[in-house]
């Protein structure tokens, strides 16, 4: 577990611009939203914060294994002691770590917008926790294909995994959403209202937590098999 | 008999293109022995497959056919590369001081607590970084960036160093640093294996080396086996005419080049001429000259492409 960690650690020290912009944006929303403290406001400052997350945990795990390939800093990392595995998992952990503390920003913010706006504050927690969830899949997604497909690929790749229910709908054909959750959290965010979650959420959640158990572990098979350097030479 | 500290055995390593239309052979019938407790050379010039050689026995890279052992288990085995230290060419680093990143890969190989920090200290010590250990690596020279690495990959006291081009962008310094952590490395019963560029620099200090042509091992065996392998002597005389002997005359001694089986009767041919024979020794070409004269014999430095 100790690598795991290190590693994460690591990721998080090597992306904390991003970190650091991020938060700096959902201050500067609340100041503005924090002017009018209306109910739609409120709404659209949660909901749009809600995609920022789930686009902030795939741009961040899309594009590592590539450029730490290409800046041969993984060399040194996989020569020491530790299993490719437990190196995707820091990467994972450290992704998740940034859109944990993301997270954790929007809700202490919509919380605060939500008790100025004098709205319900029961279910945001939970939503907040399905949200995170969501984002966590949308990270392993993201890793699994990044581990053997370029990031110009394997964006696209991770989108069609991810959201292909919602091309479906256009067809009238509507997958589980079992097996997309990430797409259903989609519709969540867009229509959330701060209404208490039904169990219908907490079954997408769940759904989500075992796709990052399943994709992360897809993702260390193949990675386990992969070359990860071309010589130099 | 021990067994080796590295071993590969018929190794092929085959890169394809996207297509499968052009392959490359990295490494074609690879086999090398290194045993432990020696400073073992890895020479070859660009592009013959040193590197892949390596990161291959790191588990960077998976054999096309072949297999191998790094300290007794298969290439690739986590457990047995935190006993491994390991300096890739053109290191490359986290943003991150100097210190806590030594601190950082010690902690990968399971160091931690005060054994990790001192272990740091005294390297960076060792290798005269301790008064930039708080700068961060990013912008350090490549110099600086070499020595971060030698210390990252010896933070755990390894019994196999692995090393490729440690010492390419040091100053002559650094060099002689590098060398003596080397020497005090294999006076320790540790393993070095050196792949450098840097003739002299294996010359002085390597018990054996191999020379990799075009991915398959062109010579190996100790410094002088190598260097002396030519079959021509020095006959070096004096009190003999030297209108008679075709040779060079140095300091009142005349020095005369002839073959192996040309020696008993070039000696005789002095004593015959009243001369007094001093010394008879094998030449000893250069590493370079064995270098060149492989590569050249050969065909070419760079690796076999073909299309299918």
């Amino acid at each position: 577990m100790r690598p795991i960690l290190l590693l994460a650690a690591n990721f998080v020290r090597s992306q904390w611009t991003v970190l650091t912009i991020m938060l700096v944006y959902v201050v500067a929303m609340l100041g503005f939203i924090g002017l009018h403290e209306q109910r739609a406001e409120v709404l659209f400052f949660i909901r749009q914060l809600s995609f920022y997350a789930i686009f902030l945990a795939t741009m961040l795990t899309i594009p590592v294994i590539q450029n730490e390939r290409k800046s041969r800093r993984i060399l040194a990392v996989l020569s020491k002691g530790i299993h490719r595995w437990q190196y995707l998992a820091g990467l994972l952990l450290g992704a998740l770590l940034i859109v944990g503390a993301f997270c954790l920003a929007v809700t202490l913010a919509t919380w605060w917008l939500a008790r100025q706006a004098s709205l319900p504050t029961a279910g945001l927690g939970a939503y907040m926790l399905v949200l995170f969830l969501g984002c966590a899949a949308c990270a392993a997604v993201s890793l699994f294909s990044s581990v053997f497909l370029h990031p110009f690929v394997a964006l696209p790749a991770a989108i069609i995994i991810l959201f292909l229910p919602l091309a479906l709908e256009l067809r009238g054909v509507y997958p589980s959403s079992l097996l997309f959750p990430v797409s259903a959290i989609t519709h969540v965010a867009s229509d959330y209202t701060f209404q208490p979650p039904g169990t219908g959420l907490w079954r997408i959640g769940a759904a989500a937590a075992v796709q990052v158990i399943v994709f992360l572990a897809l993702a260390a098979v193949i990675f386990a098999h992969r070359d990860i350097t071309v010589t130099s030479e | 008999m021990t067994s080796p500290a590295l071993e590969f055995d018929n190794i092929t390593k085959q890169y394809r293109s996207f297509f499968h239309n052009e392959s490359v052979k990295a490494l074609d019938g690879f086999s090398l022995r290194v045993e432990q407790g020696e400073i073992f050379g890895f020479l070859g010039p660009n592009g013959a497959g040193k590197t892949t050689a390596i990161h291959i026995a790191l588990g960077f890279m998976f054999p096309s056919s072949g297999r191998g052992l790094m300290l007794g288990r298969p290439f690739g085995h986590a457990a047995t590369r935190r006993r491994v230290g390991f300096l890739a060419e053109n290191v490359a680093f986290y943003h991150r001081p100097a210190g806590r990143l030594v601190r950082f890969y010690g902690a990968l190989n399971g160091m931690h607590g005060p054994q990790l920090r001192s272990c740091t200290a005294e390297l960076l010590k060792e290798l005269e970084l301790s008064e930039v250990a708080g700068r961060n690596a990013s912008k350090f020279s490549r110099g600086m960036l070499q020595r971060v690495g030698l210390a990252q990959a010896l933070v755990n006291d390894p019994e196999l160093l692995i090393l490729d081009e440690p010492t390419s962008a040091l100053d002559p310094l650094g060099r002689i640093t590098v060398r003596e952590i080397l020497l005090k490395a294999r006076n320790a019963g540790k393993t070095v294996f050196l792949s450098s560029h840097l003739l002299s620099e294996v010359e002085q200090i390597c018990d054996r080396m191999a020379i990799v042509i075009k991915g398959r091992v062109a010579r190996v065996g100790t410094v002088s086996e190598l260097l002396e392998a030519q079959n021509r002597f020095v006959i070096t005389a004096r009190g003999i005419d030297e209108l008679l002997f075709e040779g060079t005359r140095q300091n009142g001694f005349i020095k005369i080049t002839v073959p192996a089986l040309g020696q008993r009767q070039a000696i005789e041919k002095i004593w015959l001429a009243g001369g007094e024979v001093i010394a008879v020794n094998p030449i000893r070409r250069t590493l370079e000259d064995l270098f060149v004269e492989l590569a050249h014999k050969n065909g070419g430095p760079h690796t076999e492409k073909r299309r299918q």
